[in-house]
């Protein structure tokens, strides 16, 4: 389980991409898409992070592995700053990080056997060769449920699930110690879903992996994690070590979480309705970035940016007025615990 | 009835059609099969599903388990190589004076079934940013539904009336007298209305494209139908196939995983101004979903499809608070739920058969836990194991567990 010693630490992490246009291909403007986000993750946790489309927590997971280059900031991976790194130092440093992505049937060459594909981490950084590596890439196979007639296979043969294992295999292959999970299971089906989060937290226990938990499905964010982030355009409003789900502090993550339709027809009618939707990230509205769909924002809101403040516990929320507001949702979520037991 | 040819064979084309008068569509062993190079998929094999009026049914399982082709069997949209080989779906229709006559959708002519779909029986799909048309406005994509199927005349005459009288009040122009006469003749033709012009009838489509884009809550919905569908957000564009879809009051109205794309803040919106919206039409939806959060909150009555074959059928209170089929059971258990923490799920072990070759038997037995070498050899009748309950299962569990041996 997850100890105080921090595995990665981030700060004040920006990434903006930049919009061009006109004859000369000139900047004209910025997608704020990560701006000024700051966590720690513990070493062998799960910290989740949600969040709706376009609120950039699949940028935020690859600028760590800084697949993508990270416009400011620094990110600390067992103390070495990864953002300015060199190449061959990055190489290295590679092998400790890995990254399971949305689509398994996109991130796996269409071309290259199942051997091949788990194998080639193995064989570039001169691992394994030959026969070596086949028992290699087979061991790696027999720890995510696949066996020894899936080696020689092509990706199009297996099913949505099966490929998902073949994704997690070839990311165990160089024995990493931090996996970005980058929504594994929002392609799967509810009866496969419960397999692949099952195996990644057996794997998890298995090989003292730390996780970073990606996703937009609350439900599952809230099964596999120990910690759980919001973000909400490009900006951590909460980040709490508890259940999110009980101690809400933000008004957006507890709209989001009364938003999500719970399976049980005793909790109908629970969601609060947000008005309209996600603005752009290009023109964020000024001050707290969710003021305009607030419905406890006043004029300080609108001019002042909240800062991630402590509120105690390590419960870190980004809210002029945390902890003084009424957040309905709250009573409502303790009654449904109680009739929920059953099913 | 019109009868005349189709491709849907059947022998007793005469006979009356029997229906319970209190449903609006009414599916019996319904069969659809692919005719694929790889084989015969059968995707629908025996479906049966009833919608009375004024409910909210939920199609719910995973994927490939046909919850779609049923939605497409009923308003025979299935494509070649699709084929629907058997069984029949009843629709109550309704005609302007209120005379309720059923009808069997799979025997009635092309002609027919066109003025059905869209007008009568209505679909939103799933994916918001391929339906609409990108190169036309939102608010003629709307007004062409209304003006294909829906006779404007009435309306356009009361128009005119209502502009002659605006006209008499203002005073201006013609004299007064010239007015008030051709109102006299206007509303002389109030009870047989002549055709109205091609222009007047995309003038009334137009305004009443905006009456729809309001009804679904649109925020200022006249600029909104002179925008392009690129213009708008996936939420918006989803309300604007909602109101293209609801613009001919239909009698039924499925929605084909319609908040899937979306997000959650935007799906609760969606969701709640679907309920809202049932309310207002007195029409039946149909809920085409994965997500049993969903069904939980918003429908009435629920049909687990699971490979082509309804296995349970029954209202939303009693399928989560007594679960009988094991697949349903599974699939509860296999959710990871908010309001509580568990260390680990529940699977279901293996993965959907493959519908070319379909298991024997119970098509859930290689998958199901409880599964007896009967299961293999018989599929299981569909049977009211508790009133309004319906399953299909050699083993039932939850409340009926031990039952059947």
């Amino acid at each position: 389980m997850a100890s105080a010693e921090k595995l990665i630490e981030v700060k004040h992490l920006k990434k903006f991409f930049p919009l061009s246009g006109g004859v000369f291909r000139k900047v004209l403007g910025y997608v704020r898409a990560v701006d000024d986000v700051t966590f720690d993750i513990y070493k062998g946790e799960t910290l989740g992070l949600v969040g709706e489309s376009g609120c950039g927590k699949t940028t935020t997971g690859r600028t760590i592995l800084r697949l993508l280059p990270a416009t400011a900031g620094e990110i600390l991976f067992e103390g070495e700053d990864v953002t300015k790194m060199s190449r061959g130092d990055l190489l290295r440093l590679r092998r400790n990080m890995s990254i399971v992505f949305q689509d398994p049937m996109a991130s796996l060459d269409p071309r290259l056997t199942i051997k091949n594909a788990v194998g080639e981490p193995l064989l570039v950084n001169g691992i394994a060769r030959g026969h070596r590596l086949r028992n290699m890439v087979l061991e790696l196979l027999e720890k995510v449920g696949l066996n020894e007639d899936h080696l020689n296979r092509f990706p199009h043969e297996f099913s949505g699930g099966q490929r998902q294992r073949v994704c997690i295999a070839r990311a165990l292959a160089l024995r990493p110690k931090f996996i970005v999970m980058d929504e594994p299971t929002s392609s799967t089906d509810v009866s496969v879903q419960a397999q692949t989060l099952n195996l990644m937290k057996d794997l998890q226990e298995e090989f003292d992996l730390t996780y970073l938990f990606i996703s937009h499905n609350l439900s599952v964010v809230k099964h596999m994690s120990d910690r759980v982030a919001v973000m909400y355009l490009g900006k951590i409003v909460e980040l709490t070590p508890g259940d999110i789900f009980d101690d809400a502090m933000h008004p957006y993550s507890a709209a989001l979480v009364s938003a999500v339709p719970v399976p049980n027809p005793a909790l109908r009618g629970r969601a609060e309705i947000l008005a309209g939707e996600v603005p752009s990230p290009i023109n964020p509205p000024s001050g707290c970035r969710f003021h305009p769909r607030c419905r406890f924002a006043t004029e300080h809101c609108k001019d002042e940016i909240p800062e991630l403040r402590d509120m105690g516990n390590g419960h870190m929320v980004a809210c002029h007025y945390a902890g003084e507001l009424d957040l309905k949702h709250k009573e409502e979520l303790l009654v449904d615990t109680g009739s929920m037991a059953e099913v | 009835m019109a009868t005349d040819d189709n491709t849907y064979t059947n022998d007793n084309i005469d006979t009356e059609i029997q229906m319970d008068p209190n449903l609006v569509l009414d599916v019996r062993g319904l069969k659809t099969n692919f005719y694929t190079y790889e084989g015969v998929v059968k995707a629908l094999d025996g479906v049966t599903v009833q919608v009375k009026r004024g409910d909210t049914l939920a199609l719910v399982g995973e994927t490939g388990c046909g919850k779609s082709v049923t939605a497409k069997s009923i308003m025979r949209l299935v494509d070649s190589p699709g084929k629907i080989e058997a069984g029949e779906v009843l629709f109550m229709d309704e005609n302007e004076q209120g005379e309720r006559t059923p009808i069997d959708l799979l025997k009635v002519s092309e002609d027919v079934m066109r003025k059905i779909r869209g007008n009568k029986i209505a679909i939103v799909f799933q994916d918001p940013a391929t339906y609409p048309n990108p190169v036309f406005k939102i608010g003629d994509q709307i007004a062409e539904v209304i003006s294909l199927h829906q006779d404007l005349s009435l309306e356009i005459l009361q128009d005119k009336i209502a502009e002659m009288e605006d006209a008499l009040k203002v005073a201006e122009g013609e004299t007064a007298d010239e007015i008030a006469s051709r109102l006299d003749e206007l509303q002389a033709q109030l009870s047989n209305p002549p055709r109205p012009t091609s222009t007047e009838i995309k003038n009334a489509a137009r305004r009443k494209a905006v009456e729809m884009l309001n009804m679904v809550r649109m925020p200022s919905a006249a600029e909104i139908a002179n925008q392009y569908p690129h213009e708008l957000s996936g939420g918006m564009r989803q309300r604007a196939l909602i109101a293209m879809s609801l613009s001919c009051n239909p009698k039924i109205l499925i929605a084909d995983e319609a908040t899937t794309a979306l997000d959650v803040t935007v799906q609760a919106q969606v969701l709640k101004l679907l309920n809202d919206l049932k309310a207002d039409l007195d029409a039946s939806i149909i809920i085409i979903t994965h997500d049993l959060g969903v069904v939980a909150e918003t429908c009435t009555q629920v049909a687990v499809m699971y490979a082509g074959v309804v296995v349970e059928y029954t209202n939303t209170e009693e399928l989560f608070s007594d679960p009988i089929h094991p697949y349903t059971e599974g699939l509860l258990r296999a959710i990871p739920k908010l309001t509580e923490k568990v260390g680990k799920l529940t699977q279901i072990m293996g993965t959907v058969p493959n519908l070319i070759n379909p298991p024997t038997g119970c098509r859930f037995h290689p998958r199901c836990e409880f599964a007896t070498e009967h299961c293999q050899n018989e599929r299981p009748p569909r049977e009211e194991i508790k009133p309004g309950h319906w399953i299909e299962c050699w083993h039932p569990q939850g409340s009926q567990a031990g039952r059947k041996k």
